[in-house]
């Protein structure tokens, strides 16, 4: 399989992201491709770009209205 | 000589002139302070008393007629405007309401529009006679309570999106031009190559005229944080609050209350550790894991969830933790009915819990509030308001807030 190389995607290095960069978007530590919200106590709760069982386990016992999760194409929802 | 005398006679009676009045300004402020001393060892000797306990009392309510899920928040009491919204999966609706009920305006922010802020980062904050702002993933946001905006200021960096904690209690809190606020962008920062939590600064300041989110508080020394043990994601979320131009911070879990200077350098001045009954936290993993111990902690650990200072002693809001055998229950694999009926019956067990701490950190008094959401304290124009916690049994066509103040009880 042939190498891939920045001069076959014609992008300068300014076009690639760094470490750190690359690290915001996957989310880094504990990352994941899940996002989650539950609310409690009157107010939301949540995080983005967790694992699937962590996403489902926090969220475990809310009713439907009060808590939310979805993993890969969650599209565009309040919390993430 | 005699002229000698004469005039060190006169010199000396200047001199006594200059040092009795020397003296009496002396004892006016030594009198002073001494007053001034007497209010505060008043306070102290209130909270050293064995038999006294302090205790919340509610002093004036707010109840707006609302059918819905509404999440409040802020409120004013100058202006007195209560500002909530209605969190769905796809819309989100601001509402802005008077103490006496009524509903000024309703809009939205969210979705395809110019003045959008995009996706919220921050509780919603009344900032004058007839704004508020907004701090979401397109920028710094101020908005009319009719909804129009009225200024918009880019991030000076692109901001991680982590999504925390939404609703009243957990917002912003301005110190002089700037907005005291917890750190989403640390997260990336970690991961399971080197972990190192002295690069975190959990807390940030927000500069609204510049678009700048400067990180300003990372764990003190002695922070458990800094102990070589690994946590799971949010475990050090800060609870904090501006009192007497201070910044009060509680990481996450552990039990202690920092308590910063205001000035540029935030640097810290004291610590107080807490005693709180019965609480059970996570001390620490010997290693990052993606296993449900690890990472369910999240929801069974102890943890500070909000810290307010009123007539100098701080209440501190918190989840008390699962015990050992309920922790172990926890992680066990059950059916769906099980598991909702587990989860439930861990919510009527474990409430949100306040303790009351005087200024030497001290626990003075530790209880369940009876109807009042503990997360929920918000200080506004000196006056400490609470949410009214629903009955989870019984659906009602409003909500209230009270003003709470505190009790001395014998």
């Amino acid at each position: 399989m042939k190498k891939l190389s920045l001069e076959m995607f014609r992008l300068t290095s300014a076009d690639v992201l760094e470490r750190s960069e690359m690290k915001k978007m996957t989310g880094g530590y504990g990352s994941g491709s899940c996002v989650y919200a539950y609310r409690s106590g009157g107010s939301w709760y949540g995080s983005c770009n967790v694992s699937e069982g962590e996403a489902k386990f926090m969220i475990a016992g809310y009713g439907s209205n009060d808590a939310y999760y979805c993993c890969e194409s969650c599209g565009s929802t309040f919390y993430c | 000589m005699g002229c000698h005398n004469k005039m060190a006679t006169h010199f000396n009676q200047k001199y006594k002139i200059m040092i009795n009045k020397l003296l009496s300004i002396l004892c006016g402020v030594i009198l002073f302070f001494s007053c001034i001393n007497k209010t505060k060892n008043e306070i102290n000797k209130v909270d050293l008393q064995p038999n006294i306990k302090i205790s919340f009392k509610k002093i004036d309510s707010v109840q707006i007629d609302y059918i819905g899920n509404p999440t409040v928040h802020d409120l004013d009491p100058v202006s007195r405007i209560v500002l909530f919204m209605e969190h769905k999966e796809s819309s989100q609706i601001i509402t802005v309401a008077s103490f006496d009920g009524q509903v000024l305006s309703s809009f939205s922010k969210w979705g395809d529009m110019p003045d959008s802020y995009g996706n919220l980062m921050a509780s919603l904050n009344i900032i004058g006679s007839n704004s508020f702002m907004a701090y979401g993933s397109r920028g710094f946001f101020a908005y009319t309570f009719e909804g129009k905006l009225q200024s918009y200021v880019k991030h000076s960096d692109d901001p991680y999106i982590g999504f925390n904690r939404i609703g009243i209690g957990f917002g912003m809190e301005r110190l002089k031009d700037l907005y005291i606020y917890l750190n989403q962008d640390d997260y990336y920062k970690l991961n399971d190559e080197s972990d190192n939590y002295a690069k975190l600064q959990p807390v940030i300041a927000l500069n609204f005229n510049s678009g700048e989110a400067k990180p300003i508080i990372g764990f003190p020394k002695t922070s458990i944080f800094l102990s070589g043990r690994y946590f799971f994601n949010n475990a050090w979320d800060p609870a904090f609050t501006v009192a007497d131009d201070r910044i009060v911070v509680a990481f996450g879990l552990e039990p202690t209350l920092y308590i910063f200077s205001s000035a540029a350098a935030y640097s810290l001045i004291t610590k107080l550790p807490l005693d709180l009954p019965k609480y059970q936290y996570f001390e620490g993993g010997n290693e990052y894991s993606s296993d449900v111990r690890f990472f369910g902690q999240a929801r069974t650990s102890g943890k500070i969830l909000n810290v307010k200072k009123l007539d100098g002693f701080y209440m501190i809001a918190y989840f008390p933790g699962f015990d050992a055998s309920d922790l172990e229950e926890s992680f066990a694999n059950k059916p769906p009915k099980e598991t909702m009926e587990f989860w439930n019956n861990m919510q009527k067990k474990y409430s949100r819990r306040i303790a009351i701490v005087d200024s030497l950190g001290n626990v003075v008094n530790d209880f369940v509030p009876q109807g009042l959401e503990p997360s929920s304290m918000l200080i506004r124009n000196g006056e400490l308001w609470m949410l009214e916690k629903p009955d989870e049994e019984i659906e009602l066509d409003f909500f209230r807030l009270f003003r709470v103040g505190l009790k001395i009880e014998n």
